[in-house]
C-alpha cells in the first residue's frame, strides 16, 4: 500500500490461505520483509513464528515466504538487517539471526517486553507521489480484458455482456460469536448491494467509475443478467484513484496480453448504471429490489 | 500529560546491536502494555534501565521517526485508546517526557500508528465502526494522515 492508502494489494490472498500475517517491517538492505507469521486465526499478543517475504516473484508464490524461526513464540520483529532481528518472547529481548537461531540480550524481571526498537536514526525511505485526490468522492477501475483469467473455459469472447459492482457493507454491530450467523451460514458474514452495471466492451475491456474509500467486488454477467462467475474478495479505491486490472482471477506477476496493449483505455470511465440490473427473485445474486445509488 | 520515570530491573546477558532499544513492557498474560522503557547500555557494558510510566493511562505500542526524534505512543485511557506524541522530541538522555494527544478523542480506538517518508503519521481506527466478520470483536481499518489532514 501506497502512503496515501492507494495500489492496496494482499499477499496471497485467497489464493493460499492460512495463517495471519502481522507487525511487518521493512528489511534494511534488502527488498524483504519481516513480520510475524501467527498461525491459524492468529495467537495472542500477535505471538508466532518469525518470517520473511520478498515481493520479488509476485504477490502469490509461496516460495517467497520464509519462517525464519523454529517456533511460533516470537513477538514484534525488528529487523537491523537481512541476517539480524531484534525479537520479544516472554520476559526476554532476543537477537534473532537469518537461520532462526537466537540470543537472549536481556530478561526482564517480571514484565513482558514487546515492539523492541533500537534508538539509532535510519535513512528516511522513499517518498511516494501521491495517486489519490481527497477531493474527489469515486476512483476508477479500468480491466484489460475480462477474458483473462482462471475458471473460463467454456466462455467465449462476447458472452460477457455486463460487469455488476457490488459493495460490502460496513458491519456497524455484532450480534454472535461464531459458528451460525443471521446473514447466512457458511456463506457470507456481510450483506451486499448492488451499484450498478458496468459495459463490457467488444475487446473485453471495461472502465467505470466506483465510490471511493468502500470495499467493491465484481460479478460478470450473461446476456440473461445470470453470473458467470464472481469474485469473492474485495478491492477499495481511494478518491481519484485509478486501480488497473488485467483480468478477473488472473494470476497476479500477468501482464496484459499483445493484442491488448493498444486497447487499454484512456477515455472516460463509466458510471455504473444502477437501474441496469432487473430485481429477480431467482437471480444468481439475489440481489432483490430496492438498489440504492451509487454513492 | 507527565511522564515519570521508574526503576526496572533485568538480567543481561547479551549485548544490545545498538547503543539503546527502546521497548514496551507489560505485565505478564495481559494485553494491558504499560511502559515505554530504555535499555542502554554503559561503557562496562551493563544494561541501565529507564522506563517511562504514564500515569494513569497506559502506552500500548509505540513507532519511532527515522531521526528517532519523537516517539509516537498509543495509549491506553478508561475507555478508548488515543495515539500521543511526546512534545520533547529527544527522549535520551532525559527523565521525563512530556505527552499530547494529537488524534481526536472520542468513542473509537486510534492504534497503531507509524511514521511516513514525510513525516505525517498514519494510523489505524475503529472510527469507522467495522466489525470483524465471524466474531464479537471490533476492527480498526486504515485511517487518516494528521498532519496533512488526509
Amino acid at each position: 500500500m501506497n502512503p496515501d492508502g492507494s495500489g492496496s494489494m494482499v499477499y496471497f490472498g485467497n489464493m493460499h490461505p492460512g495463517g495471519v500475517f502481522l507487525d511487518a517491517q521493512p528489511v534494511p538492505g534488502s527488498d524483504q520483509l519481516a513480520f510475524i507469521h501467527s498461525p491459524g486465526h492468529g495467537m495472542n499478543e500477535h505471538t508466532g513464528f518469525v518470517a520473511t517475504l520478498t515481493p520479488k516473484r509476485g504477490p502469490d508464490d509461496r516460495s517467497s515466504l520464509v519462517q525464519v524461526s523454529r517456533e511460533a513464540a516470537y513477538r514484534d520483529p525488528y529487523p537491523i538487517s537481512p541476517s539480524e532481528f531484534l525479537v520479544a518472547r516472554g520476559n526476554q529481548l532476543l537477537l534473532m539471526d537469518a537461520e532462526g537461531r537466537s540470543e537472549v540480550l536481556f530478561t526482564s524481571s517480571g514484565l513482558d517486553i514487546q515492539e523492541p526498537r533500537p534508538l539509532v536514526p535510519r535513512p528516511r525511505p522513499p517518498q511516494v507521489a501521491p495517486r489519490s485526490d481527497p477531493a474527489q468522492s469515486t476512483g476508477t477501475v479500468v480491466l484489460a480484458d475480462v477474458y483473462t483469467g482462471r475458471a473460463m473455459a467454456g466462455v467465449k469472447r462476447g458472452d460477457v455482456k455486463k460487469l455488476l459492482v457490488l459493495e460490502d457493507l460496513p458491519k456497524p454491530v455484532n450480534f454472535h460469536g461464531g459458528g451460525a450467523q443471521p446473514i447466512g451460514h457458511g456463506v457470507t458474514s456481510t450483506l451486499k448491494r448492488v451499484l450498478g452495471t458496468a459495459p463490457i466492451e467488444a475487446d473485453g475491456s471495461a472502465a467505470f467509475e466506483v465510490p471511493a474509500l468502500r470495499s467493491v467486488h465484481f460479478a460478470l454477467l450473461d446476456d440473461k443478467e445470470q453470473s458467470i462467475k464472481q469474485m469473492r474478495s474485495f478491492v477499495t479505491v481511494q478518491p481519484g484513484e485509478t486501480m488497473r486490472c488485467v483480468g478477473c482471477h488472473e494470476p497476479r506477476v500477468r501482464s496484459p496480453s499483445g493484442h491488448l496493449r493498444g486497447h487499454l483505455w484512456s477515455g472516460v470511465p463509466h458510471q455504473p448504471d444502477p437501474s441496469a440490473v432487473e430485481p429477480d427473485a431467482h437471480g444468481p445474486l439475489g440481489q432483490g429490489s430496492g438498489r440504492p445509488g451509487l454513492v | 500529560m507527565a511522564v515519570a520515570a521508574a526503576p526496572f530491573h533485568g538480567d543481561v546477558v547479551g549485548n544490545l546491536p545498538t547503543d539503546a532499544v527502546a521497548v514496551v513492557v507489560s505485565r505478564r498474560h495481559v494485553a494491558n502494555r504499560d511502559a515505554t522503557a530504555v535499555l542502554q547500555e554503559d561503557a562496562a557494558r551493563v544494561v541501565a534501565v529507564e522506563v517511562f510510566v504514564v500515569r494513569p493511562i497506559a502506552v500500548q505500542s509505540q513507532a519511532l521517526d527515522a531521526d528517532v526524534g519523537d516517539i509516537l505512543a498509543v495509549e491506553q485511557g478508561e475507555e478508548t485508546r488515543d495515539l500521543r506524541l511526546p512534545l520533547q522530541p529527544k527522549i535520551l538522555p532525559q527523565r521525563a517526557i512530556q505527552f499530547e494527544a494529537i488524534a481526536t478523542a472520542g468513542p473509537w480506538d486510534d492504534v497503531e500508528g507509524a511514521y511516513l517518508p514525510d513525516g505525517d503519521l498514519v494510523f489505524c481506527s475503529t472510527r469507522a465502526r467495522r466489525y470483524i466478520g465471524c466474531w464479537l470483536a471490533s476492527t480498526a481499518t486504515r485511517s487518516a494522515s494528521i498532519t496533512s489532514g488526509r
